[in-house]
């Protein structure tokens, strides 16, 4: 329901609000595919462990099911981590913001939000250099690639689900881009609130 | 030096604090130039989060969901009403012991607090209790979720200690058990002091109604605890189970469940897990970087300069828990407090780690009563509609009640050791 409102204090006339108002439609737009999709992961992952239980007790385990709950419930992690940001439902220790007068506490929100951003910069480049997809692309084959440059990302097996783990590790881009989204526009509606205060 | 100041400017500045921990590690990185650590950063951060026992912690989550839609709660305080009613102050003990009971089934002081107010404190009102104390005495039930088995910060303790979580469960019964007859004690000294009503009493027709109407919504803190203490199932396992039959009270027996209420309790599940979970895949980066700088081995070497006994050792934490818990929420605490002393207790001080564990989160969970930062002090005051301080103020019989529990855990180790080494 947050976002209702903010949609609205964004989109008063200006020309800094109607880029803010596009950014916090973006960041919506995403939470709104977030929201299910971290919920039916979780739905799998309670549907996983009840597998788990009944094949065990009918003496015919399912040995990979424990390994894919996991990797399960890491991806709804990272996208319902991602979420929070939308939601702004992150813990944090706001003692000193709430003491300040609602202008300057704007502030040290806005200064908030750009370390969000610095993180996801750098966290974007760290996964390039360990994603490298530039080199992948141009090696002969991923054995190649691991050969000539020691990282051996796309070698990396599952335990037990007999699927390399790059598939898994894909979800650490995804919430890089989708965190990135988020503090993006809630950095343009905190400098959107200051403008018009200014003015 | 740099890295600790960054940290607490960053935390001080409100930046939410998985975040402080994940930019923290990056700094630390750029400060000592180890630059080959950066190639595994995203790694450690998904490593962080690979681990069996932590998938008990969004099905407990997702098991509070299903029992606050499915009318489970209720039906626990009529049958405690039913029994205790016409007792001096009975409403009193009727709102401890359905906290007893949903404490063990959730394993979150705020969650608790939030299903309790709703039920009990208006009940308490209309008998003609003071509202204020209505509040406190629901707010002081809500310290019994993070002790009695399942709970949260056990889980998250077990996964940063790496010791068994089902163990830390056990360990947590007889402490509870204490702080449950204390609190007792604390409503007895209560009722005098405000007069506390009596309600009408029951027949034995309706007792006999309240406890047949009970038994399904019973059935599921028995499934939980029985189930780990037999050595039957894993605490995950155990999580499962227990939400599958919570889901079968609520929609077959009680017939206040729809599938509309699965869709929210699936998303606010995974909502709320995503927030833990984020932060352990943080800390699990933040310690990963701070074991190059032997944070650990540097604080385990000025403690000892300042004592050798485990005792005063133990005394000296339970302060430095104290303060932190009334600034921060107690997971991220906990997070930040394990790796750096939990070795140190161990290997130094010949501390057992089961009893570090029930002391941590026992007196962790005290500052979420507490102010200025009281998560479930201010959820209480909001929900029950009484001013934050009176309920401060108020609780303070109880929080005397949980210090000394905790100082006979300090002094006397076996509590909270004893029945682990029976049952296993």
């Amino acid at each position: 329901m947050s976002q209702i409102s903010e949609k609205e204090v964004g989109s008063k006339p200006g020309s800094y609000s109607r880029r803010s108002d596009y950014a916090r439609r973006v960041s919506n737009r995403i939470a709104q595919v977030e929201a299910p999709a971290a919920g039916v992961l979780i739905a799998i992952v309670f549907a996983l462990l009840i597998a788990n239980v009944v094949t065990r007790a009918m003496t015919m385990p399912v040995y990979w099911i424990d390994e894919l709950a996991i990797y399960t419930m890491i991806w709804s992690a990272f996208v319902g981590a991602s979420l929070c940001l939308n939601k702004k439902s992150h813990i944090a220790v706001t003692l000193l913001p709430d003491m300040l007068p609602a202008r300057i506490a704007d502030v040290f929100l806005a200064g908030v939000n750009l370390l969000l951003i610095a993180f996801f910069m750098v966290f974007a480049h760290v996964l390039w250099r360990w994603f490298d997809p530039v080199t992948v692309m141009t090696s002969e084959s991923l054995n190649a690639f691991s050969q000539a440059t020691f990282n051996f990302i796309y070698d990396e097996p599952t335990t037990t689900i007999g699927m390399r783990k790059i598939w898994f590790w894909l979800i650490l881009p995804v919430f890089c881009l989708t965190g990135f989204l988020h503090s993006f526009a809630n950095l343009l509606d905190v400098i959107a609130r200051l403008k018009r205060g200014e003015g | 030096m740099l890295v600790a100041s960054s940290f607490v400017g960053l935390v001080l500045a409100g930046l939410p604090i998985a975040f402080v921990l994940a930019l923290t590690a990056f700094i630390y990185i750029a400060a000592t130039g180890n630059f080959m650590l950066l190639q595994s950063y995203g790694q450690q951060m998904f490593g962080g989060l690979e681990n069996y026992g932590l998938l008990a912690l969004p099905l407990f989550i997702l098991l509070g969901e299903f029992m606050n839609a499915g009318g489970i709660g209720r039906r626990l305080m009529n049958f405690a009403l039913a029994f205790l009613g016409s007792v001096k102050g009975g409403l009193a003990y009727v709102n401890l012991i359905s906290n007893m009971m949903m404490a063990s089934i959730l394993g979150s002081t705020v969650a608790q607090i939030t299903i309790m107010s709703r039920l009990a404190v208006p009940e308490m009102e209309r008998a003609g209790y003071p509202r204020d104390v209505s509040v406190a005495i629901t707010a002081a039930g809500g310290l019994l979720a993070p002790i009695i088995p399942p709970s949260m910060l056990f889980i998250i303790f077990g996964v940063t200690a790496q010791i068994p979580i089902g163990d830390l469960f056990i360990s947590g019964i007889v402490p509870g058990l204490m702080m449950f007859g204390m609190f007792i004690v604390v409503i007895a000294f209560l009722g005098r002091r405000y007069a506390f009503p009596r309600s009408a009493s029951s027949s034995w027709t309706e007792r006999f109604h309240a406890l047949k109407d009970a038994l399904p919504a019973t059935l599921i803190p028995i499934l939980i605890i029985g189930s780990i203490l037999g050595g039957i199932a894993t605490p995950t396992e155990a999580a499962a189970i227990a939400t599958l039959a919570a889901i079968f009270v609520g929609m077959v027996i009680y017939r206040e469940l729809s599938f509309a209420d699965f869709g929210p309790a699936f998303v606010n599940a995974a909502r709320n897990a995503a927030v833990v979970l984020f932060l352990i895949a943080a800390a699990q980066v933040f310690s990963w970087v701070i074991t190059f700088e032997n944070v650990p081995a540097a604080v385990a070497t000025w403690l000892q300069s300042i004592t050798t006994s485990p005792v005063l050792f133990l005394l000296m934490l339970n302060l430095l828990l104290l303060c932190l818990g009334m600034i921060t929420d107690p997971i991220p605490a906990l997070i930040l407090i394990v790796p750096v002393f939990l070795p140190v207790a161990t290997d130094v001080y010949g501390i057992d780690a089961y009893q570090f564990g029930v002391i941590v989160c026992l007196n962790l969970t005290l500052g979420l009563l507490t102010p200025p930062v009281g998560t479930g002090l201010f959820t209480a005051a909001l929900m029950g509609e009484v001013k934050a301080e009176r309920i401060a103020f108020l609780i303070i019989p109880f929080l005397a009640a949980v210090a000394v529990v905790l100082l006979l855990i300090v002094f006397f180790p076996w509590l909270a050791t004893g029945l682990k080494g029976i049952v296993g």
